[in-house]
């Protein structure tokens, strides 16, 4: 059904290996995505963090897990990043900076329609992107407009951290919650 | 031509596919819990259960075709009023 990703080498060769590819990514997500026993992932957690390697935090009361080194040449991670990052390893944040980026300001009902978000889920998480800095809401109350404060940097960390590659499960969910007349 | 063994097969098909399709419908509730999602779950419960009714009855044999039929189409009037339900449920 949804098959754990191919482990070659050891488990925390594995595991550093995803977390450099997909900074951000919480402990659930890393034990569903790559099988890995629960107390095997915090062995190794626990190992790389010690070394320096990776580094885990809470945030929005998940774990999630940064490398302090990218694949290839790429600097750390700069510390504003990172809690942006982890909320948009979340489908719904991701879809509205998007939107945003590709359509320009909008009300908050049209990035709702726009990202199929239910009222409460996208407040939640318009509240989130405001609180760090990342968009504005300007405007009287019923014409209030949501844009992005630097789409530059969006651009970038869209580009530069792409979400993990849906399951098959993801692709389930996906076609039965998009049918609606 | 004997269609009978075909449709034994068809039938066994029937349960086999159902079944995976439920235990992913299960597992995409656990991912995502909606009434939409348990509905499509349900639906995928009574295609598995009509092809595990019909291949019994058709593998014991001695079923007339008209219960055979009968059967086949309540559980595929179930089937339809569950997706529904499903299209029309936010």
């Amino acid at each position: 059904m949804e098959a754990p990703l191919e482990r070659s080498g050891t488990w925390a060769e594995t595991l550093l290996t995803f977390i450099q590819r997909y900074p951000g990514v919480h402990l659930r997500e890393i034990r569903r995505r790559l099988g890995i026993p629960i107390g095997t992932l915090d062995y190794h957690l626990y190992r790389l963090g010690k070394q320096g390697l990776v580094s885990v935090r809470m945030q929005g009361g998940y774990k999630v897990c940064f490398p302090e080194t990218l694949i290839g040449e790429g600097p750390p991670i700069p510390e504003p990043d990172k809690v942006l990052i982890a909320l948009l390893r979340q489908p719904v944040p991701r879809a509205i900076l998007l939107q945003l980026y590709l359509e320009g300001a909008a009300s908050p009902q049209a990035v709702g329609a726009a990202v199929s978000a239910s009222g409460p889920n996208l407040s939640y998480f318009l509240k989130r992107l405001e609180a760090l800095g990342v968009i504005d809401r300007q405007g009287a109350p019923g014409q209030r407009l949501v844009r992005l404060r630097d789409a530059k940097r969006i651009h970038e960390i869209l580009l530069r951290y792409p979400p993990l590659p849906e399951t098959a499960i993801d692709r389930f969910v996906r076609f039965w919650s998009e049918l609606h007349p | 031509m004997d269609f009978s063994a075909w449709t034994n097969a068809a039938f066994a098909a029937v349960a086999v596919f159902g079944l995976v399709l439920f235990g992913l419908s299960l597992l995409a509730v656990r991912r995502a819990p909606s009434p939409r999602m348990g509905l499509v779950a349900t639906g995928f419960l009574v295609v598995a259960l009509q092809g595990i009714v019909i291949a019994i009855l058709l593998f014991t044999g001695g079923a007339p075709l008209d219960l055979l039929l009968f059967l086949s189409a309540i559980f595929e009037v179930l089937l339809l009023v569950v997706l529904f339900a499903a299209t029309l449920v936010r």
